[in-house]
């Protein structure tokens, strides 16, 4: 007759399972008792008694004591094995204890773990956005919210409450800022500088940021406003506190505010603040006339890279500079060669883009030399298509509008949608000139080219088949900071004969010559 | 998932708290209170109450995503666990407090009696029938019953004796025997102790000598706790303030007042784990009879 003993740490069970336990362990062959109790005093003092026990060992009452007796040392000892192994199965879960921080779970959480932060980023489904958003400026943060549909009513009381207490709402549905230097949401890489931003859109934000990295320039702060800022109910509330901000920053020397037209009330407020900033500002309000908006402080422009070329330009000293609207010399005989490959029937521009800023900024551009230009975000509601799913004539889809990415990611994420659209397009035989726009930076596409590729070769193969070629233009917004690298996109697309321009104004403005035949 | 707690008891703290998860059973786990050292238990049950328990109901809730060892914390009422999706929200959940201590059974009253001699002959029945280590009636005999019996039939009766005379010393001494005797993850002879003090309390009405004796036992008791584990130290914690189960609470109630619900509060009471609840009701039938030798109205 053998007996002997384990000790299992911090090991518990319930009373069944410990009965259970027991007798499978005393159903082993050449196991005649086994007994596992808690490793106390008393305990090891019965077992003793009973005899199960050969000695005393040290108590240890958090731990469970495993006592098998057995016909000899091998059945003994096999058993304890297979004893552990059971009770090590059943719990995987046995940890050694020791306490860890938990990771954040709450805003207030995360501001127990950080006490020194002062910037909260809510990106919540949209219904809890705003409680989560008054909770983190209760708690004293200023509010970056990426989280889309937020009511007016709820965003505006919201920024009133933090402009009260001299926080900053960026919000709801804010998808890129830049704070002292931290991408936040979709955002670039951008070198730092002297340039502050305040953008109520999101890409705008991205394309004048990543041109000013491209022209030389840096930022300091770039603050996303929210679509909904410069509307009347709103006040431009975020867009006053952000030039506010601005303002008192020794580091921004040059101001550059980026929108849609705000309401009549809002934008005379804003440029009021504007020239009473003391700094050079560069205001792009997207299809406004830029002579509405300039003064002796102000320069009015019409387009994210004229405001990124001029912001700069002021940065290093010089004039804001003179904006044409012209086509780049550079571009005059592309144009040209492309027009020459297009058909009688190839007429049409179809405008794929990913960035709602980005399509808006187009359809302005276009129609100024095309005319009408149908689409999902018209800027007149009578362009406005019957059948999104379906081009007519001269066409701009903004494939981030939401009725679009119900269900599905962001195309600047997920590529399927506009990779089917790019192959519908290639085989209309309407269809000159393929307009896309590429997003890089984080959230984006971690290989948006490699995505693009395949669709845009699968198409090239369309319209031969159909004795035709079809053309594509575009432009990437980026960096060579950002994680894609904008010289390695730039170039795999030039490889499969993309035609790129320095930005997206360009891309449509050399779109627009080469249908047009003319430069 | 976010679930709302269904009640918590009167020893779950109110302000921010941060725990480790001590162990997870299939209804029960046990969040150690950092800087504690003492257990908080979240509960899955439609009924049962703890004075250290959140309780969520059986429709809602599943522990198993919990980890042993890995970290809890409430912020503004709101439980989260690391790596579970498990949320728990315990602002707007009833408080559920013991009252045991003001129950001040009298068990010279004949209902009283009566409803006591119908528990113990259940409960007797039920420690043969499961074959349960601990039958009470063999407390009381030479030599009787189990092993575990007959090692904890003596301090028993000493602990009996020494509570009748307000003995201090005698009773830790007796105590100390009992105290993680048995199998279980509560050993019997801490389940007897955890019943035995909540005969106490509920018997100890106004009698000022009672209670002194009770308050100055449950502090050398705790000394002596350290002899079993936590679980168990944390029951007995609890049943040294006067805390203890919504079921053994209710079952000394029935006792009291001599209810006609008393088989059903007795069941409930003696259901609780494998031999836990019997170990209990045990405890309780032997604290309840506890006739002191001086007594004086506070």
């Amino acid at each position: 007759m053998a007996n002997s003993q384990r000790m299992i740490k911090n090991l518990y069970r319930d009373s069944v399972s410990l009965m259970q336990f027991s007798e499978k362990l005393r159903a082993l062959d050449g196991i005649q008792q086994a007994s596992a109790v808690m490793a106390t005093e008393n305990n090891i003092s019965l077992l003793v008694e009973a005899g199960l026990l050969a000695t005393i060992v040290p108590p240890s009452p958090n731990d469970l004591l495993i006592v098998v007796e057995g016909e000899d040392d091998s059945s003994v000892g096999a058993a304890l094995d297979q004893a552990e192994a059971m009770l090590k199965q059943k719990s995987a879960e046995t940890g050694e204890g020791g306490v860890r921080r938990v990771p954040p779970r709450s805003i207030e959480m995360g501001l127990e773990s950080m006490p020194a932060a002062n910037f909260a980023l809510i990106s919540t489904p949209g219904e809890y956005a705003a409680a989560e958003a008054r909770k983190a400026i209760q708690l004293g943060l200023n509010v970056m919210i990426f989280s889309d549909s937020v009511s007016m009513e709820e965003e505006i009381p919201l920024k009133q409450y933090a402009r009260e207490h001299d926080l900053l709402v960026m919000g709801p549905d804010c998808g890129t800022a830049i704070i002292n230097g931290i991408p936040l949401g979709f955002a670039n890489v951008v070198r730092r500088g002297d340039i502050g931003v305040v953008a109520a859109s999101g890409t705008g934000l991205q394309q004048v940021t990543s041109l000013i990295d491209r022209f030389g320039g840096g930022i300091t702060q770039a603050i996303g406003t929210g679509g909904h800022d410069l509307k009347s109910e709103v006040g431009g509330i975020t867009m006053l506190q952000g030039i506010g901000a601005l303002t008192a920053d020794p580091s921004t020397k040059i101001i550059l505010l980026v929108s849609k037209p705000p309401s009549p009330d809002v934008m005379k407020n804003v440029l009021e603040m504007a020239d009473q900033s003391g700094k050079p500002v560069v205001v792009d309000f997207i299809g406004a006339d830029p002579a509405s908006i300039t003064s002796d402080s102000i320069t009015g422009v019409r387009t994210l890279e004229d405001a990124a070329k001029a912001s700069v330009n002021l940065s290093q000293g010089k004039a804001s500079g003179e904006f044409t609207g012209n086509l780049p010399d550079q571009y005059i005989n592309v144009a040209k060669e492309c027009a020459a490959k297009l058909n009688a029937r190839q007429k049409y521009i179809r405008g794929l883009f990913s960035g709602g800023t980005f399509c808006y900024e187009t359809l302005l551009l276009l129609s100024e030399t095309l005319g009408i230009i149908y689409s999902n975000t018209p800027i007149k509601q009578e362009h406005k298509l019957e059948d999104v799913w379906k081009s007519r004539e001269h066409t701009a889809i903004d494939l981030g509008d939401d009725l679009f990415t119900q269900g599905r990611p962001h195309p600047m994420i997920d590529f399927r949608l506009r990779n089917e659209r790019i192959l519908d397009e290639a085989a209309d035989p309407n269809t000159a000139l393929i307009l896309l726009d590429v997003v890089l930076g984080y959230g984006s596409n971690m290989d948006p080219a490699g995505e693009l590729i395949p669709a845009i070769q699968e198409a090239q193969k369309i319209a031969a088949q159909a004795g035709r070629s079809v053309v594509f233009v575009g432009s990437v917004c980026g960096t060579d900071g950002d994680p894609q690298n904008l010289s390695r996109q730039e170039a795999l697309l030039r490889d499969v004969g993309v035609i790129l321009t320095e930005s997206n104004a360009q891309a449509a403005r050399l779109a627009a010559a080469i249908v047009n035949g003319r430069v | 998932m976010q679930i709302q707690a269904a009640s918590i008891g009167e020893a779950i703290p109110r302000d921010n708290f941060d725990a480790v998860i001590h162990n997870v059973f299939d209804t029960a786990a046990n969040l150690c209170l950092v800087d504690k050292n003492r257990l908080i238990t979240l509960l899955v049950s439609d009924q049962n109450e703890l004075p250290q328990g959140i309780r969520i109901t059986q429709r809602t809730a599943s522990l198993q995503s919990l980890t042993v060892g890995l970290v809890a914390a409430c912020r503004a009422g709101v439980l989260r666990f690391e790596s579970s999706p498990l949320t728990v929200d315990l602002r707007s959940a009833p408080v559920w407090e013991c009252h045991i201590s003001e129950l001040n059974v009298d068990m010279k009253s004949a209902s009283s009696v009566q409803s006591w001699s119908r528990v113990w002959q259940m409960l007797n029945s039920r420690q043969k029938l499961s074959k349960a280590e601990i039958v009470a009636d063999d407390l009381f005999q030479r030599n009787a019953g189990s092993l575990l019996s007959q090692k904890i039939s003596r301090p028993v009766l000493q602990l009996i004796s020494s509570t009748g005379q307000f003995e201090i010393e005698k009773s830790i001494e007796a105590a100390g025997k009992m105290i993680g005797l048995g199998p279980g993850v509560t050993p019997a002879g801490d389940d007897l102790l955890i019943g035995f003090l909540a005969g106490l309390w509920s018997i100890s009405g106004k009698f000022q000598g009672r209670r002194s004796f009770i308050h100055s036992l449950g502090i050398r008791l705790m000394g002596v706790a350290e002899q079993t584990n936590l679980i168990s130290r944390t029951y007995l914690y609890h049943a040294v303030h006067g805390q203890f189960s919504s079921s053994l609470t209710n079952l000394a109630q029935a006792i009291a007042l001599g209810s006609e619900n008393l088989q059903d509060m007795a069941d409930a009471a003696m259901r609780v784990g494998h031999s836990s609840g019997m170990d209990s009701v045990t405890g309780l039938l032997i604290g309840l009879c506890i006739r002191n030798t001086e007594l004086s109205p506070a």
